[in-house]
């Protein structure tokens, strides 16, 4: 207590001594010294500054970034509002949906046309033959030369003709054949397409519109598929009328052979008389 | 749209324009049947074909072989006309598939097209599988054809055989 008393007295007589210096001292205390914390309830003038700074930028915001925020929103509106009612309207694309429905009928009937039976054989050779050859079935292609040799005949034995028309003989029935084959086979190639088309159009009445082309490229390495199809019994039936013209030719040819050999024999007898 | 009405029954009066030519009745009767795009009437298709080309012969008329080759060639000429029958009403109903189509495409969204183009794709798989049917038909029909030919060869090789030997005999006992 005396220690205290004795530095209150000694600061006292610092200050009367050191006048200018102790009340600089003393504003720098006043300046330096930490403010408390005020709430926003407070009536300081701060305060208010400080709302109009807020505000100052709420009307910033509002009015500079909001408008154009605003109108980046009604830009996307519009976007929307065009992919609803122009690129994607529910509509038409219900209408497009309804339409395969529709054509569905079509290709029910298409089918069904082309399964009606045409059968119209009499005799029980041909019946065979025929049976084989409208069966769709290519199971029963191995049947075919069987039918095929029963209506038609064999090839002759050896000692029955010569062997140019043995071969000529051989190779048109193989031709043939091999048509009659081919005819079973796309019959049944065209039956699976129906099939697979039929299932496309099932996709296609069910698809989101955005897989909608997903469904169309698969149709359409279909269509590359049947065109195929379609080119192999087209190269066939050129097959077919290649042979038929090279027979056409080889006749030609066997009916010169034979005169000359008739003419040589007929000379050859009136000599010997 | 435009298109539609720049095409569409020009196209279609082409298509119509009757092309019937047969002047006797019985030809005009077949030509009648095998033209009018009807599968209901096959009956009637076999017996005109019959008046115009004839009945298979009796068996006391030819051989059974002969007999056996007609009936398939006649069998088959009528399956191939039947097919074609029903080929022509499958192809008035394609040209109606491809009107409705085409009529939806004047009237369709971009989002909307991509159903219209698969269906139209599906209508051509279904148009391919009926010409391979038909293609189908043809092959049967020439193949019988040739096989016809290539019988008579066969017929001529052994008629020929037969004949040597019997020329051969006869000069042999002379």
């Amino acid at each position: 207590m005396k220690r205290i008393t004795e530095l209150v007295k000694s600061t006292k007589n610092w200050v009367f001594s050191h006048k200018i210096r102790a009340a600089v001292l003393a504003l720098v205390l006043v300046f330096t010294t930490p403010w408390p914390a005020r709430a926003q309830f407070g009536l300081d003038p701060c305060c208010a500054l400080l709302v109009a700074g807020l505000s100052s930028i709420q009307s910033a915001l509002t009015k500079v970034v909001g408008g154009g925020l605003n109108q980046i929103l009604g830009v996307d509106k519009s976007m929307q509002q065009f992919q609803q009612a122009v690129v994607w309207p529910q509509k038409l694309i219900d209408q497009a949906r309804s339409l395969v429905g529709l054509l569905e009928g079509n290709f029910r009937q298409i089918q069904n046309l082309m399964h009606i039976p045409v059968n119209s054989a009499t005799l029980p050779l041909s019946q065979q033959l025929e049976q084989v050859l409208l069966s769709r079935n290519p199971n029963q292609i191995v049947q075919t030369s069987g039918a095929y040799a029963a209506l038609y005949g064999p090839v002759p034995a050896p000692t029955a003709a010569s062997p140019q028309v043995l071969n000529m003989v051989d190779m048109t029935d193989a031709a043939a054949k091999a048509a009659m084959k081919r005819a079973i086979e796309i019959d049944a190639l065209a039956d699976l397409e129906l099939q697979a088309a039929n299932q496309l159009n099932q996709s296609i009445q069910t698809a989101a519109p955005g897989s909608a082309p997903i469904i169309e490229a698969q149709a359409d390495a279909w269509l590359i598929r049947a065109n195929a199809y379609t080119q192999s019994a087209t190269a066939d039936l050129m097959r077919l009328r290649s042979i038929d013209l090279a027979n056409a030719s080889a006749d030609i040819k066997m009916g010169a052979t034979n005169t000359t050999s008739l003419r040589q024999a007929l000379a050859n007898l009136m000599q010997h008389q | 749209m435009q298109m539609i009405g720049q095409y569409r029954n020009l196209m279609s009066n082409i298509f119509h324009i009757r092309l019937n030519s047969a002047t006797l009745p019985n030809p005009q009767a077949l030509e009648a049947v095998i033209r009018d795009h009807q599968v209901n009437n096959f009956p009637g298709l076999t017996a005109t074909f019959a008046n115009v080309y004839g009945a298979i012969p009796v068996e006391t008329a030819a051989n059974p072989g002969d007999r056996a080759m007609s009936d398939m060639d006649d069998a088959l000429a009528l399956d191939n006309l039947k097919t074609l029958k029903a080929g022509d009403q499958a192809t008035d109903i394609e040209l109606q598939s491809a009107d409705t189509i085409e009529n939806s495409a004047g009237q369709a969204a971009p989002g909307s097209a991509p159903f219209l183009t698969a269906t139209a794709i599906s209508s051509s798989i279904h148009a391919q599988a009926l010409t391979q049917k038909l293609l189908a038909a043809e092959l049967r029909q020439e193949a019988a054809r040739i096989a016809h030919r290539n019988t008579l060869r066969k017929e001529n090789a052994t008629n020929t055989t037969e004949l040597r030997g019997v020329l051969v005999n006869l000069l042999l006992h002379q």
